[in-house]
């Protein structure tokens, strides 16, 4: 069984064609893009609910998984994961704004409501994309800001995460497909866990050991 | 440097190595993702390579989540034998902007 070259070259081709790839290319990006959201608030979750322990109690001794060797990693990837995200993020954009099909303007990109095109799903759009920027650019200025504006901000994070969530789930005309429902559920079953699993962990009392453990072992990315 | 600290130091260059290759390999899995979802929704959704609406009467499809009951190839009269292979399964955006106005001569072929 043969392929017939002849007759998909038509259809390599057009897959190829230039609009046609940036409007994949906003699809799969988008997607991306909340799959890192998501792994980023699950890790600040992960990161401020952990807890310190070691196996003697005292704070010194060998450490559990929940140490602060382990903290520091998570806390590292908190800071990458979400870097990646913005990446991803602008590349959504530029795509978006670039293969002009429908009529979103850079400016759109970033002022909520302001497109003729699905403004309100656009706009959460436009709102997720400049909460992210400003966690993330808090984040990087942190050294040079007070703990609490620091925090205040970071809260925020909590917020984009749902917006662009339903951001995808509104303008989307691909969420529909099976597997992008699942990816969607997925994230949304993920992510409840993780703040059950905070709550519940914030409520047990804090033991000695805990206390004793150091408190600035990284950069102190306590969501 | 004492040798327990410098064993502390150790391990934490090490946590920081460990941190830039999980993230590297984050990285790279996030464009590996990019690249099957973008496959994927070419090979679920028609895209817009095909005729987009004419006018917002002529859009088929409640909203954002048409499912595209119509076929994608359903707006124009293209010729049989340049039809989309997705047709019967998501519809492009409904919205027809106003700066990209249909060519006259434009068809669903090869879409």
């Amino acid at each position: 069984m043969g392929i017939d070259l002849s007759a998909a070259a038509p259809h390599l081709v057009a897959a190829a064609a230039a609009p046609r790839a940036l409007w994949y290319a906003t699809r799969a990006t988008g997607v991306v893009a909340l799959l890192l959201l998501t792994g980023t608030v699950l890790l600040g979750i992960a990161g401020a609910g952990w807890p310190r322990r070691d196996q003697d109690g005292t704070g010194h001794g060998p450490q559990r998984p929940g140490g602060p060797m382990t903290r520091l990693v998570v806390a590292g990837l908190h800071r990458n994961v979400p870097l990646l995200a913005v990446i991803f993020v602008a590349v959504h954009v530029l795509t978006t704004v670039i293969d002009g099909y429908v009529p979103i303007s850079l400016v759109s990109a970033f002022l909520p409501f302001s497109s003729p095109y699905r403004t309100f799903w656009l706009g959460l759009g436009a709102v997720a994309s400049d909460l992210l920027l400003a966690v993330v650019a808090t984040s990087l200025v942190r050294p040079w800001l007070r703990y609490r504006a620091w925090r205040a901000v970071h809260w925020l994070a909590y917020v984009c995460w749902p917006v662009a969530l339903a951001h995808g789930l509104g303008t989307g005309t691909d969420t529909r497909l099976p597997w992008m429902l699942l990816l969607e559920a997925a994230s949304v079953l993920a992510v409840a866990t993780a703040v059950v699993w905070r709550l519940a962990n914030s409520r047990r009392p804090r033991t000695l050991a805990q206390s004793a453990a150091p408190a600035r072992i990284t950069s102190g990315d306590r969501s | 440097m004492p040798e327990h600290a410098r064993a502390a130091a150790r391990q934490r260059d090490d946590r920081l190595a460990l941190i830039g290759r999980i993230t590297t390999g984050i990285a790279g899995s996030a464009m590996a993702a990019a690249l099957t979802f973008a496959a994927a929704f070419a090979h679920a959704i028609p895209g817009h390579a095909g005729p987009p609406p004419t006018s917002p009467a002529g859009v088929s499809g409640p909203g954002p989540s048409s499912t595209g009951s119509a076929p994608a190839g359903g707006t124009s009269s293209a010729p049989a034998g340049g039809t989309d292979q997705h047709t019967g399964q998501l519809a492009p955006p409904p919205q027809h902007p106003a700066a990209t106005q249909a060519p006259s001569q434009a068809t669903s072929g090869g879409s």
